[in-house]
This record gives structure tokens, sequence and C-alpha cells, in this order.
């Protein structure tokens, strides 16, 4: 009632006009710290902004830089390639060259036998002619036994 | 029948006083082999090839049969060769003892469990002896020993296991390495018999010579998948003017040829012997007890060339 008849000559309680002041200074208090929040999610946002342009400008780079190493690479790999197919070659060459000097030393063994039968065949027809004997001759005594 | 002995003994020599004092050195060796595997309880007998006698000489079998002591002589046979497969088989004139053609005799005709084809101047060290009768021999594969010169000049008189063992006897020589252990190979290879027999014995084939026929037959057995091992225990020899290791740099070169014959390409060319190898079709003649004479006979003689069986290593060919 009371509040009424004040309210008519635009006046109010006392007690209302603190509860009123009260909430005004705390929304006050809280607009300014929200204020302080936005300056400061501002701030950050502009430094990530910074960050991103940064980033955005080293992946290019590295891009160019990745673009200019497949290049590089590929010429390397057709190298290394080469050499490996080189190398290969090589190995077969040696054991080309193993087996062809297997053979020559076996052909170099065959010939010392040949020779060694052609002697001996020498020298029995020899014997045969001189003597008429076609039987191994007995080797003079000699001093020869395996140690 | 009685079981076949442990372990033929493969030597081969004439009475040609080899070295000096050939026939008392050989006898004292191999009286001193033989109680040493007799303590050792191992059975063994004695092929011995005296290959193509001297002629005007007694026969060093019929020596060993009066010197050797009378429990021994039953485990000794030898087979006289006839001198004639010496000229018939040789392809180098120069060269006076197809040592290891001698040896393939023997090593045919042995019936041990174990043959070990060595010389008549070699002593089995007591470690030998343990080890032959360890019980841990394997077949298929080949045996090589490390061999010690004895200096020259030792009192070697009476054999004792002080004298051979003792370091100041000894002489510096290189040991044995894998793959093959060669070195002085001749001394000691020592496989089962039937190895033996598959592999058809030494090479018979390059009939030019006597050194490095013995390393070939380490090249053949590897190559034909037998592995060569060394047994352990050395064995001793006993130095003398015309051991290799002694002359090899004094003799002239005619000299060596016909000691030794020509060197030769023994490291990489192997052999195919045929299936008579180790002159199977020699008529044998017994003259006594213990002592056979293989008789001359063209039919026995393999033919001077047979280029196909000379092959290169780890190519040989099958029948």
């Amino acid at each position: 009632m009371a509040s009424g008849i004040l309210g008519r000559f635009g006046l109010a309680r006392a007690a209302h006009v603190r509860a009123a002041t009260a909430r005004a200074d705390k929304f006050k208090t809280r607009t300014a710290a929200l204020k302080q929040q936005l300056h400061a999610a501002l701030d950050e946002a502009a430094q990530w902004k910074q960050q991103a342009a940064q980033l955005n400008t080293r992946a290019t780079a590295a891009m160019h830089a990745i673009d200019r190493r497949k290049g590089k690479d590929a010429g390397h790999l057709d190298e290394l390639a080469t050499l490996r197919d080189k190398f290969h070659r090589l190995q077969e060459a040696e054991q080309t060259i193993a087996l062809t000097r297997g053979h020559l030393l076996t052909m170099e063994t065959k010939l010392d036998v040949l020779e060694g039968a052609i002697t001996v065949l020498d020298r029995r027809t020899r014997d045969h002619l001189e003597h008429g004997t076609t039987e191994p001759s007995i080797e003079p005594a000699v001093t020869a036994k395996p140690s | 029948m009685s079981a076949p002995p442990f372990l033929s003994l493969v030597l081969t020599g004439r009475n040609d006083d080899y070295g000096g004092n050939f026939i008392s050195r050989f006898f004292r060796v191999l009286t001193f082999n033989l109680e040493l595997l007799a303590d050792q309880k191992l059975s063994a007998e004695v092929i011995l090839v005296e290959w193509c006698p001297t002629p005007g000489r007694p026969l060093l079998a019929e020596r060993l049969q009066e010197s050797l002591p009378p429990r021994f002589r039953e485990c000794v046979t030898t087979y006289v060769v006839d001198g004639r497969y010496q000229a018939a088989l040789s392809l180098n004139p120069r060269l006076e003892y197809l040592e290891f053609v001698a040896k393939n005799v023997g090593v045919r005709r042995s019936t041990g469990q174990y043959v070990l084809a060595t010389n008549t101047d070699l002593i089995l060290s007591a470690a030998m002896g343990r080890a032959l009768a360890s019980g841990t021999l394997e077949p298929h594969c080949v045996y090589r020993a490390n061999r010690i010169d004895l200096k020259l000049g030792i009192d070697d008189s009476t054999l004792h296991h002080e004298l051979l063992d003792n370091p100041d006897n000894h002489m510096p020589r290189r040991r044995i390495t894998p793959p093959l252990y060669a070195g002085a190979a001749g001394d000691f290879i020592l496989l089962d018999r039937e190895t033996f027999h598959r592999l058809r014995g030494f090479n018979e084939l390059y009939r030019m010579a006597r050194i490095g026929i013995d390393h070939n037959f380490l090249v053949k057995a590897q190559s034909s998948g037998v592995p060569i091992t060394d047994i352990g225990p050395p064995i001793y020899h006993v130095a003398h003017l015309a051991s290799y290791q002694t002359s090899k740099h004094t003799a002239s070169r005619q000299e060596a040829e016909s000691r030794w014959g020509r060197t030769w390409h023994n490291h990489e060319v192997i052999y195919d012997n045929r299936e008579d190898w180790g002159l199977r079709d020699a008529p044998a003649r017994q003259m006594e007890d213990g002592i056979w004479r293989l008789d001359f006979d063209w039919r026995a003689v393999p033919p001077l060339v047979d280029l196909h069986r000379i092959v290169l290593s780890g190519m040989t060919t099958a029948d």
C-alpha cells in the first residue's frame, strides 16, 4: 500500500532503491569483466590469426621444398637403379670369369695328362722299336717313398 | 667270419732305404702305433702296400713279418704290387712312386669300419689313441689332424710319449685351418670305409704328381658334400733328410720332380675315378700268411687318358 502511494509521486521505498542500486552495480561490474574478457579473446584471436598466417607460409614453403626434393629423389632413384644393374652385371661377370678360369684350369690339367700320355707312349714306342718289347719295364732301383 | 676291425691303417712303402734307416724307423713307428691302439682296446688291421718292390732286395713284407712282435703279425696284410704297374700307370716318367695309387690299393682292400690313410713315419699321440677310442667318430666325415714335426736329430731310437709330447722337441708348424684343414694331408686322412669307397679313393687320373693329390682328395670330399674336421689331437712326424718339409727347398728341380712330380691345379680340378679304382682287377695271389702279390695284368690297368673324368670342383659327374 505504502509503496503504491509513493509510486504515485514518483518515489520508491528506500529499501527498493538500495536493492536496485546494488543490482545495477553488480551488472556494471559484470559488464566490465565481460568487456575485459572480450578484449583478451580478441587479442588471442589476433595472435592465432598471425600464427596461422605464419604456418600457412611455412606449409607453402614446405610444399615447394617437397616438390623440389621429389624431383631430386627421382633422379637419385634412377641413379640407384643404374648402379644396382651395374652391380648385378659385375657379379655375373665375376661368376663367368671364375667359371671360365675353372674351365681353363681343367683344360690345362687335361692337356697335362695328354702330354704325359704322349710322352709315355713315345717312350713305349721307342722301347718297342729298339728292343721289341711291349711290356712295361720295371724301373731301376730308385729312392722315393712317400713321407 | 670274424667281425671287421674298427680301424684299418693304410700304408705304403718298399725296401729302398728311403730317407735313411727306413726299415728300422718304420717298424719302430708301426709297433708303437699298434701298441697304442691295443692299449685303447681298439681292433686294428694294417694294410701295407709294397709298391713295386726294389729288384734284388728282400721284400719289406717279409722283413716286417720277421721283425714285428708276434702278437701284431696277424693284423698285418701286405699287398706286394708288381713293379710293372708303376710303368704302365705313370704319366710322368720322372715320377718314381705313385704313392696315392698305392694307397688306393690299400684303401680298396681294407676291411675296417674306419680307414686311416697315413704314412710309415707317422706316430699317433696318446691323445689321438683316446680320441679314436672315445666312440665319437662320425661316419660321412673326413677327419684331419695337426702334424707336429719332431726336430731333426732327436734320439727317436725308443719312442715314448714323454719324448713326443715335449714341446722342446717340436718344430714350429702352421696349424691346419677350415674349410679343408689341408697341410700334409697325406699323413692323416681318416674316414669311414664306406664313404672312402664312395669317393673312390685318391685321384688316379692325374698320375703326373704325388704332390697335391692328398689336398685334391679334400677338395673332392668337400665338393661331394662330405664335411672335413680337425679331430683335435696331433700326430707326430719324425723329420728325416728326404722328407718334403726338410728337402723341398734344397732338392734340384729334377730331384723334386722325381720325388713329388710337378705342381698342378689340385685346388680346383678334381676327379671321378673309375669303378675299378685301386687296381681292383689285379690278380691277387697269396704268397704266405699275410702277404699277397698283385700280379701284373693289362686288364687291371686303367686307360692312360680318361679326360671326361677330370672335372671342375663342384661338378663331379656320377656314373
